[in-house]
């Protein structure tokens, strides 16, 4: 199994009021599955993303990644992990605003001390992958939505990681675009990644082998998509 | 590690984002830095220009003259007058090795001096060939100083001020000419050069007229020297020749060598070592005026940098959901920070430097500047404002970059 949650608890404080995001979560998904995270607004999806994502650490219980005890390790070795195992898609694409799509997607490649050479090629292919290979210098003012988001996609995969976890990734697109990106996550998943979305895009759901709906920050219900009509 | 361009292109966004902002810091910056390299630099000059005006009168000399005992010696009462003879002179030079130069000098004030129609009340001194050494008597081209044959032959030659000279001859060339000092005739064989002379006994030198100390003693027939001077081989062992002076001419007129009153001398390099301690006082107070208005720009600096973190608390957490480590991101905006205090560090550089080049070169006739000397950069200045600026950088962009390195990429990746 490549992610291992057993009673993982997460709270918030604000100020003396205290918050639990995520009660308990007993969660395991194999390698290469992909799996869509559904559920109400406040439901404790992006909570439990975030912990997946080693973004946060769990207040209690254990997070094992590929065997390893996320709670023990350090803030570099975190950083590290979402470096080279972890690939983020946001639904605001989160480009950085001056920068290149070429440059945008070179930036996991730079925190993983990738010489230039190498660098380079991956930059390319990446793009190519996702259909941008003409668009290397256009920054995220001159792209469409899809396009940004195609751009935070070969970006996520630029060290070739292990998980793609994507929150909302079609949120702000119109269907044509979420359509096409639904598409390359499905390649993705073709290709062996893991794959983990949260979504409210039924379609997009239906698509995955597994479906996670949360509520109130328990799981309520885990099932095969083709349960779900 | 992201390359320079990126870095560069951020500070092209963030310079386009708060134009205003970061062109007031810059300014800001480039005035302190001004503020403080024309500070240090006039202190700088001041330094020059004093050290030159100081060495007019010479350099690691003493002077001494005589005074009175202070203490009973050998059944001898206090109170008794010790005077300086000619004698003297050969036998301290042969009595302390470590004497280089060594003269005595007569003086003799309101002397009625004579050139053609022109007549002038002067003060003559009775010196040796030494004082060219010792007390920078250099002539002018065209003539020369007293030299040893003029003292061997008590010959009547004087040897003129520049102030003398042009009072007595104006522009006119004198060497050559015959001038009368209380009508007796004496040749002009030399001038001295206009120099510059901050400190003095006996009145400048420049108004002096000079004549060979034996000519003045079989002229004027004085019984006592006014002073003798003297110069050591190595300029360290000026105090260890003084306390030898004290004991040779203890034993010879017969006074405690530990009595001070009995000599009075004044070392020079004495009080050229204290006076260089005042001038570095002032220096460094000086750089430390300069060196406040630079901190005023470097608060600027740390709050362009906390202004510019708010606005890319989103940047710096997609930076951290890439795998971006906190030391990077503490790193990047600090050579953010220190990249504003260079940009406008140099700005202030470069200008200092056009503006102490254009002050030197315009023409300035004015005694003050004499003194005062112009505005000087030199290395050391740049190598110090550079550390200063460097110092200033990293500390007003730690802060900043700490608080941005301690960012939550959870709380600022969250959708709005």
């Amino acid at each position: 199994m490549i992610i291992k949650m057993k009673l993982v608890t997460k709270v918030y404080r604000t100020g003396a009021v205290e918050f639990a995001a995520l009660k308990q979560i007993n969660l395991g998904v194999e390698k290469g599955q992909m799996v869509a995270v559904v559920g109400p607004s406040g439901s404790g999806k992006s909570t439990l993303m975030n912990i997946i994502g080693c973004l946060d650490v769990p207040t209690s219980g254990v997070y094992q990644l590929e065997g390893e005890n996320v709670n023990r390790l350090s803030a570099n070795q975190l950083a590290d992990i979402r470096n080279r195992k972890i690939g983020f898609v946001f639904q605001a694409f989160n480009l950085l605003p001056y920068a290149t799509a070429y440059e945008n997607v070179e930036v996991p490649l730079l925190f993983a001390r990738v010489n230039a050479k190498g660098r380079r090629e991956r930059v390319v292919r990446m793009l190519e992958q996702v259909g941008l290979g003409e668009k290397l210098g256009n920054k995220p003012t001159e792209m469409s939505g899809g396009e940004m988001q195609r751009v935070a996609i070969a970006r996520a995969l630029a060290n070739d990681p292990e998980i793609i976890l994507a929150d909302e990734p079609t949120g702000n697109l119109d269907t044509k675009s979420g359509e096409g990106i639904v598409k390359i996550f499905h390649d993705l998943h073709a290709l062996g990644k893991t794959v983990l979305i949260i979504t409210h895009d039924l379609n997009l759901a239906r698509k995955a082998q597994r479906i996670v709906k949360l509520k109130d920050g328990m799981i309520e219900t885990d099932e095969q998509a083709v349960k779900v009509a | 590690m992201r390359n320079i361009q990126t870095l560069y292109n951020l500070f092209v966004r963030d310079f386009r984002n708060q134009k205003k902002r970061i062109t007031l810091t810059l300014i800001a910056l480039a005035w302190g830095t001004i503020s403080i390299m024309l500070l240090l630099g006039f202190g700088e000059g001041l330094h020059q220009q004093l050290t030159i005006n100081r060495k007019g009168m010479g350099d690691s000399i003493s002077i001494v003259w005589g005074g009175e005992t202070s203490i009973p010696f050998k059944g001898l009462g206090k109170g008794r007058p010790i005077n300086l003879h000619r004698e003297d002179v050969a036998y301290l030079k042969k009595r302390i090795p470590q004497i280089k130069y060594i003269g005595g000098e007569y003086h003799r004030w309101g002397t009625v001096v004579r050139y053609d129609t022109t007549i002038i009340s002067e003060h003559v001194t009775g010196i040796t060939p030494q004082w060219e050494q010792m007390r920078n008597h250099i002539p002018m081209a065209g003539g020369r100083m007293i030299n040893q044959t003029d003292m061997d032959k008590r010959r009547r030659v004087a040897f003129l001020g520049f102030g003398a000279k042009q009072r007595l001859f104006g522009d006119k060339d004198p060497v050559g000419e015959t001038i009368l000092l209380n009508d007796i005739p004496f040749l002009v064989v030399g001038v001295m050069i206009d120099k510059m002379q901050m400190n003095s006994y006996s009145g400048q030198d420049r108004q002096n007229v000079c004549i060979p100390a034996t000519t003045f003693h079989m002229i004027f027939g004085n019984r006592y020297l006014g002073n003798i001077v003297y110069q050591p081989h190595d300029p360290r062992e000026m105090k260890l020749v003084e306390k030898k002076v004290f004991e040779a001419m203890g034993a010879r007129y017969r006074f405690d060598p530990a009595d001070d009153r009995a000599l009075w001398v004044w070392d020079v390099a004495e009080s050229a070592r204290e006076f260089n301690k005042v001038l570095v006082g002032l220096k460094m107070f000086l750089g430390i005026i300069g060196g406040l208005t630079l901190l005023i720009a470097g608060v600027g600096v740390a709050n362009i940098m906390y202004v510019s973190i708010k606005e890319r608390s989103r940047e710096i957490g997609i930076k951290m959901a890439l795998g971006a480590r906190r030391s990077y991101i503490l790193l990047q905006f600090l050579l953010e920070a220190i990249m504003i205090t260079f940009t406008g560090g140099a700005l202030g550089m470069a200008l200092s430097y056009v503006l102490t080049e254009g002050f030197k070169r315009v023409p300035i006739e004015s005694d003050v500047l004499e003194f005062t000397g112009r505005p000087t950069i030199s290395l050391e200045i740049g190598v110090i404002v550079i550390g200063i600026l460097g110092l200033m950088g990293l500390l007003s962009g730690f802060f900043p970059a700490l608080r941005a390195s301690s960012v939550n990429p959870v709380e600022t990746l969250r959708y709005e």
